[in-house]
């Protein structure tokens, strides 16, 4: 699955999905999610909603421009989607965690990321990292952004929070790190 | 005549009148600054829209940087009634815009790669055209005046639509055509050298090759790179002589400039156009520890054969350089640990920790040094 750079989620859902003929369409989250083919499963929170897509994890509470919670996963030596770098096998989570943030830096709305927080984490059964970030678009609009990473075998996998940076962001972190703490490897099919 | 066509005919009057009236606006000279109307509207906007850019987080705080690009400005426009404002926004694409009350953006790709102030002083030239003769008003009756030409066309039946834009177009590039034209008589008249107008055009040229960028904004509805080129050409043959070019004083107010664009351009992976930045930024006098250390960073992450090698003799160089300069120590720190030469691994990562007791990436760190314990 190509990955879907954080800061374009909102942009995806809240456009109605240009990128696919569908309009998304929103289900209750709760409970065991599980992407075989993507190789993760979690467990989702109570009173939030999920796009009803296959593999693919979005879910949020208020409304995708409010908060929203993801899993992204994409192939190692592929390039990501607003920088040209690539994360490559033998790389630390350290240098996964700076690739990822150069990632949403170099996406053309955000003038810049500030990283708060960038430090070793495990994730499902793997050494990680974990990344909390203030980022600013260029509207003005300023979000906070946490994201677990890890890389295993040829994929790498990464959970994120992003939320509104006032108000929703910090009461919702709680609800992220519960669904990041569920977050289980899956074998592959 | 039918009702249409008198409905058209009227329009058309209209759009006439509107268009004199754009046209005979006179260009803001002197020392009293008067506005029309509509103009004082599109001026709040304009306030407005800075205000909202200052604050952006996009702009360089850098009052000195400031201050040298006020003066070449006011070089150029001695002669009008409102303080011209230059800011340089972080971005590594090749772009620049005036806002109609006097300030100008540019981005930091487009002063990174200029050579010197001849460069900057054609640009601020053409872009503070833009604000002295008010092509913003200008276009803002223009759309106006199109709007009432499409509803004759339509009412008319003249099936025109292809008509109307194609002269949105060629209205817009004249305005362009004429901020070219004035703003390198402004360049000439403050005694820049006229040969480094084409110059300009010539980088921004090269930037569209190498980048495969079909539409940046300096060129969107501008005319074309290469007949701009050849305009500026004729342009300074027709001017000649030789003038000011003033190099080494440009250089270095856009020494950091030049580092922050090859910064950029490393976060998304134009591996290229960050060595060029990291050799320019070396050439210019000064300390040189920061360039080495992103040419190493540059080399490193590219991963191409060689590179790996190259990497650590640019990190040596610029501990060499700046043997105070802690980043240089991580990165060779992680070479080795990566590589499991612990001894060599802890003397590094621990010197950069000494030199950067606060810093951001400690707890990974400290892992890296107990690890090779």
């Amino acid at each position: 699955m190509r990955r879907i750079p954080i800061v374009f989620f909102l942009l995806l859902v809240a456009g109605g999905c240009a990128a696919t003929p569908r309009k998304p369409v929103w289900v209750p989250a709760e409970g065991a999610f599980a992407a075989p083919k993507s190789g993760y499963s979690v467990v989702l929170p109570a009173g939030w909603t999920r796009v009803n897509r296959e593999e693919r994890l979005l879910i949020t509470r208020d409304g995708s421009s409010l908060q929203f919670i993801g899993v992204a996963t994409y192939k190692v030596g592929t390039p990501l989607q607003h920088t040209k770098k690539k994360c490559e096998k033998g790389m630390l989570p350290q240098e996964l965690a700076d690739i990822l943030i150069d990632d949403i830096a170099s996406t053309g709305n955000v003038a810049s990321v500030e990283v708060l927080e960038n430090a070793p984490a495990r994730i499902g059964d793997v050494e990680g990292f974990r990344v909390v970030c203030r980022i600013r678009f260029k509207g003005g609009l300023d979000r906070k952004c946490a994201f677990y990473g890890a890389m295993r075998g040829d994929r790498v996998f990464d959970v994120y929070y992003t939320a509104a940076a006032r108000h929703y962001f910090d009461r919702d972190l709680g609800v992220f790190e519960e669904v990041a703490r569920s977050f289980r490897f899956m074998p592959p099919p | 005549m039918s009702l249409p066509a008198k409905a058209a005919a009227a329009l058309v009057l209209a759009a006439a009148l509107a268009g004199c009236a754009a046209t005979n606006l006179s260009p803001h000279t002197g020392s009293r600054l008067a506005l029309e109307e509509d103009e004082k509207r599109v001026w709040l906007q304009a306030e407005d829209g800075e205000k909202r850019l200052n604050r952006s987080g996009l702009v360089e705080e850098s009052p000195e940087l400031d201050a040298y690009l006020a003066g070449v400005v006011r070089k150029l426009f001695p002669d009008v009634p409102f303080e011209f404002r230059i800011r340089v926004m972080r971005d590594a694409g090749m772009n620049a815009f005036a806002l109609p009350n006097g300030a100008i953006y540019i981005h930091t790709g487009l002063l990174a790669r200029m050579e010197n102030e001849a460069q900057l002083a054609a640009l601020l030239g053409h872009e503070g055209i833009h604000a002295v003769n008010r092509h913003a008003v200008k276009g803002k009756r223009e759309m106006i005046a199109r709007s009432a030409i499409f509803a004759a066309v339509t009412l008319g039946g003249w099936g025109g639509s292809l008509f109307t834009m194609a002269s949105v177009t060629g209205y817009h590039r004249d305005l362009e055509r004429e901020a070219d034209a004035e703003g390198f008589r402004r360049m000439a008249a403050a005694g820049y050298d006229p040969s480094e107008a084409p110059e300009l055009f010539r980088i921004l040229g090269r930037w569209i090759e190498e980048t495969g960028v079909k539409d940046p904004y300096f060129f969107s509805s501008h005319p074309r790179v290469k007949e701009r080129i050849e305009s500026f050409e004729s342009l300074a043959a027709a001017t000649g002589g030789k003038g000011i070019v003033q190099r080494d004083l440009f250089l270095a107010k856009t020494r950091d400039v030049v580092l922050e664009t090859a910064g950029l351009d490393l976060k998304a992976g134009r591996y290229e156009s960050a060595l060029r930045g990291a050799d320019k930024f070396l050439s210019i006098p000064g300390d040189g520890a920061k360039g080495h250390f992103l040419r190493g960073e540059t080399l490193r992450q590219r991963n191409g054969a060689g590179d790996g090698e190259a990497a650590v003799e640019e990190y040596l160089r610029a501990i060499s350089a700046n043997a105070s300069y802690p980043e240089p120590y991580r990165a060779l720190g992680l070479i080795h640990y990566k590589k499991s030469d612990k001894v060599e691994a802890r003397r590094y990562l621990e010197r950069y920790l000494l030199l950067n007791p606060g810093a951001p990436d400690r707890p990974y760190v400290e892992g890296y040094i107990r690890a090779s314990q």
